[in-house]
C-alpha cells in the first residue's frame, strides 16, 4: 500500500504485540511494519500516551524494571518520531471521543488514547493509522490500515 | 532550567540521615538553580517543600535512565519476544481493556 508521504502513526498493540514474539502471521506482521520502519520504507509517528499503554501493560503483569527497558528500546528505534500531545490536541480528542462513544455500550467505547491517536493523525492531515483494533472501523476522521493489509 | 526556593538549614535538620540529605541536595543542584532563603512560612509548607524536592529529583532520575542517548537500528529484533512470559496468550492483549 502507497502511503502519503510515508508516514504511518502506530497503535500500541502494534508495539505490545512485537514485545509478545507469539508465534503467529499477524504478530508476524505486526514485526514486519516496525521493521520497515526502521529501514526506514516508512516514517513512524507514535504519540506519547502510547508510551504510557505499553509502559503500564508491561509493568501491571511483570515489573517496573522491564517496563522501562522496553520504553527504553522503542525510543531508540530508528525513524521513530514521539509527539507529544498539547492543547489542540486533547481538545479535539475529547470531541472525538463524544461523536463516537456517546450512547454507545461501553465495551464499544474507543479509549481516550485512540481518542488522541485519531485527533493527532487528523491534525497532521490525515496520516494513517495502524492498528489491530477494530473498535476503530467505525471512524471516519482518520485513515485506519490493519497491518495485513499494508 | 528550572528553579527552586529552598530553605536549606530547615530541611536538613528534617533529615535523620544528613548523607541521604547531602546526596539529594547535590543531585539537585546539578539539575536545577537552587535559591536558598532564611525565612519558612509554615512548618507543614517546609515538609512540603522536602517532599516535593524529594519526589523531583526521583522523578529526574528515573527519567534520566529512560531517555535513550541515540537511536539505532536492530531494535525491533531486541523487542521481539521481550514479553514472551508477560502475555501467555496474543488475546491477552487484546481482549484487556486499555485503562479508558
Amino acid at each position: 500500500m502507497s502511503l502519503l508521504n510515508n508516514k504511518i502513526i502506530i497503535d500500541s498493540n502494534i508495539f505490545l504485540d512485537v514485545i509478545g514474539g507469539f508465534d503467529n502471521n499477524d504478530s508476524l506482521k505486526s514485526k514486519e511494519v516496525l521493521k520497515k520502519v526502521e529501514d526506514g520504507i516508512y516514517k513512524g509517528i507514535v504519540i506519547a500516551p502510547c508510551l504510557t499503554e505499553v509502559y503500564y501493560k508491561i509493568a501491571d503483569k511483570r515489573d517496573d524494571l522491564i517496563a522501562k527497558q522496553i520504553i527504553k528500546n522503542i525510543l531508540s528505534m530508528n525513524n521513530l518520531e514521539i509527539v507529544p500531545v498539547g492543547r489542540e490536541e486533547s481538545l479535539k480528542a475529547g470531541r472525538i471521543w463524544s461523536k463516537y462513544n456517546k450512547g454507545k455500550k461501553r465495551d464499544k467505547w474507543l479509549s481516550i488514547v485512540d481518542c488522541l491517536i485519531i485527533s493527532i493523525a487528523s491534525l497532521l492531515r490525515n496520516v494513517p493509522i495502524l492498528t489491530w483494533d477494530d473498535r476503530f472501523n467505525v471512524v471516519s476522521d482518520a485513515k485506519i490500515i490493519n497491518p495485513t493489509y499494508i | 532550567m528550572q528553579g527552586i526556593i529552598i530553605e536549606k538549614d530547615r530541611i536538613q535538620r528534617r533529615f535523620e540521615d544528613q548523607l541521604e540529605f547531602l546526596q539529594l541536595w547535590g543531585d539537585l543542584q546539578k539539575k536545577m538553580r537552587v535559591i536558598v532563603i532564611k525565612e519558612t512560612i509554615t512548618p507543614i509548607k517546609e515538609l512540603n517543600t522536602t517532599l516535593r524536592i524529594k519526589s523531583k529529583a526521583m522523578e529526574d532520575e528515573f527519567l534520566k535512565d529512560i531517555i535513550p542517548i541515540k537511536k539505532s537500528k536492530g531494535i525491533v529484533d531486541k523487542l521481539w519476544g521481550l514479553g514472551k512470559e508477560i502475555f501467555k496468550s496474543r488475546e491477552e492483549i487484546f481482549e484487556d481493556e486499555f485503562i479508558e
